[in-house]
């Protein structure tokens, strides 16, 4: 059969048995066909994902389709998954109607996870800018600044996770900003090549608003830390922030690390839960050092100090 | 011949849009539901008219039920690789419209397993495609071609509807099925297809 084949000429019943023999990845291709065709695939066959991403690359992109699949055994139920690629390759429509359809045609409303990979085509702006509501949004190196600010600009506002290896910001009052946004989780890499190009202060930290921010390879040297401590201590300004981590260079010294904080040691276990419940929604310790405001406020100190990983962690408890 | 079926032995007859008749074995017409529903239990006297297809393709599609007799009993899709290479031969050795015609006779006369591998076919002529390629293979009906067919669609429905009506009417008469004569049996089935379509159109 070498003419083309004019599927829409079957009765309905038949359609749908072709639909129920595609594989999803081909149902949402022809999706992609036309508005009509995107109307009858979701008539002929209902397509649930489980979550969508977004990956931006040099001048490509696709859309990586989650798929949850239940088999119905004998004694049990077994779940498997699967995903499929949809690329933005010669299909005539624009990045944010790619998208709208095959989140469409697959019955989900929103992306879960954003990753920004290298330098994008002139429109992937206008088509962040469609997308309102993200989990995750993960900018790698190698993402020009320009396009990575105004990304962070446009998604920050509706991205609940931000994992960054680029600081695209010039001066330290844009960075101050950007950390005021409220955020489930920041956590930014190579702080410390990326911060060098304006001054940063850890009191920069004490307004920082995401439920919890992670720095890893952060700037500042353990005394900074304790002097960000004793600035905690002294305030009585709070942010949102719950739990604050950094992983640093150097050997902590104890003694620098708690110097005139009265912290006060403990050997239990403890839970440490986020005020609201989030994807990662508590941390355990079993040993740390307690600290207490004027004002009452409480908060904790763990650190680990075993190669490679050198890192200072601070809960504040509600 | 026509008679109830209880043996493959049993022999029916078909007749077609040009108003020829042929035989069929009682064994294969049993592979259609439509034909189940209709005649299984009562058998038929004279002819059972399957009108709306032509002798060619009522008998493709029953020489497909013929050679399938001895198969077991259809549990879902085969997939085309494991199709023997009768079956193999059966598709190749028609061409397009022929395949369309018997899609839409196997649909009307639900066999399974026939419109479940003819549209397997189908979507294999899709797998692995992107956008590009997919429209190489299958045309999509322009914005005015839609129109025109629902239109077709909608004095369809609305003529299926009148005589659903009055077929309704007659059967609340008829006190038994035994004592429809053929035709309107036929009428009374397929208006009651047609609206389990609707009504499966609607959903």
């Amino acid at each position: 059969m070498t003419t083309p084949f004019p599927l829409l000429r079957l009765p309905r019943l038949a359609l749908i048995s072709v639909f129920m023999h595609m594989e999803p990845n081909e149902v949402i291709m022809f999706a992609l066909l036309s508005k009509r065709a995107n109307k009858l695939s979701k008539c002929l066959r209902k397509l649930s994902a489980s979550s969508i991403d977004l990956v931006v690359e040099n001048d490509s992109h696709h859309l990586t389709v989650l798929f949850m699949h239940r088999e119905e055994l004998p004694f049990n139920t077994n779940n498997f998954w699967s995903t499929e690629t949809i690329l933005h390759k010669n299909v005539g429509l624009s990045v944010s109607e790619w998208i709208e359809r095959v989140q469409d045609v697959t019955n989900c409303k929103s992306l879960k996870r954003v990753d920004l990979r290298g330098s994008p085509r002139l429109d992937m702006c206008d088509a962040l800018s469609s997308l309102n509501n993200i989990s995750e949004l993960y900018i790698h190196p190698g993402c020009p600044e320009s396009f990575v600010e105004k990304a962070l600009r446009i998604l920050s506002p509706v991205t609940n996770e931000i994992n960054m290896w680029s600081i695209p910001f010039e001066n330290r009052e844009e960075f101050r900003t950007f950390l005021k946004t409220n955020l489930d989780y920041l956590s930014i890499y190579y702080c410390a090549s990326e911060i060098p190009k304006f001054e940063f202060s850890m009191d920069d930290v004490l307004i920082a608003n995401p439920l919890k921010l992670q720095l890893i390879e952060g700037p500042s040297s353990v005394e900074d830390i304790n002097q960000f401590f004793l600035n905690w201590l002294q305030n009585t300004i709070d942010s949102r922030m719950e739990h604050f981590s950094m992983n640093v260079r150097e050997n902590v010294n104890e003694d620098n690390l708690l110097n005139g904080l009265n912290a006060v040691s403990f050997l239990e276990e403890r839970t440490f839960h986020y005020s609201k419940e989030i994807d990662f929604p508590f941390e355990t310790f079993s040993s740390g050092y307690d600290i207490e405001r004027v004002d009452g406020k409480k908060a904790t100190i763990t650190f680990v100090n075993s190669y490679p990983i050198r890192r200072i962690d601070f809960y504040i408890w509600s | 011949m026509t008679s109830p079926a209880s043996s493959s032995e049993v022999k029916y007859l078909i007749e077609s849009s040009e108003g020829n008749t042929f035989d069929v074995s009682g064994a294969a017409l049993r592979q259609s539901n439509t034909f189940n529903a209709m005649f299984l239990n009562i058998g038929a006297d004279g002819p059972i008219p399957f009108t709306d297809y032509n002798e060619a393709t009522l008998k493709k599609v029953f020489e497909y039920c013929e050679h399938s007799v001895n198969e077991e009993n259809y549990s879902g899709p085969k997939h085309q690789d494991d199709l023997s290479k009768w079956d193999l031969n059966f598709f190749n050795e028609m061409d397009q419209k022929m395949f369309i015609d018997v899609i839409n006779a196997s649909n009307f006369l639900d066999i399974e397993r026939l419109t479940s591998y003819c549209c397997e076919r189908i979507a294999r002529m899709l797998r692995g495609k992107n956008t590009q390629e997919m429209i190489k293979v299958i045309t999509l009906p322009t914005a005015e071609e839609l129109e025109a067919k629902q239109k077709v669609e909608e004095k369809k429905a609305a003529a299926a509807k009148k005589v659903a009506e009055k077929a309704a009417e007659t059967a609340e008469k008829t006190e038994t099925l035994e004592e429809l004569p053929v035709q309107q049996l036929v009428q009374t089935t397929r208006n009651k297809l047609t609206r389990k379509y609707l009504s499966f159109s609607n959903e």
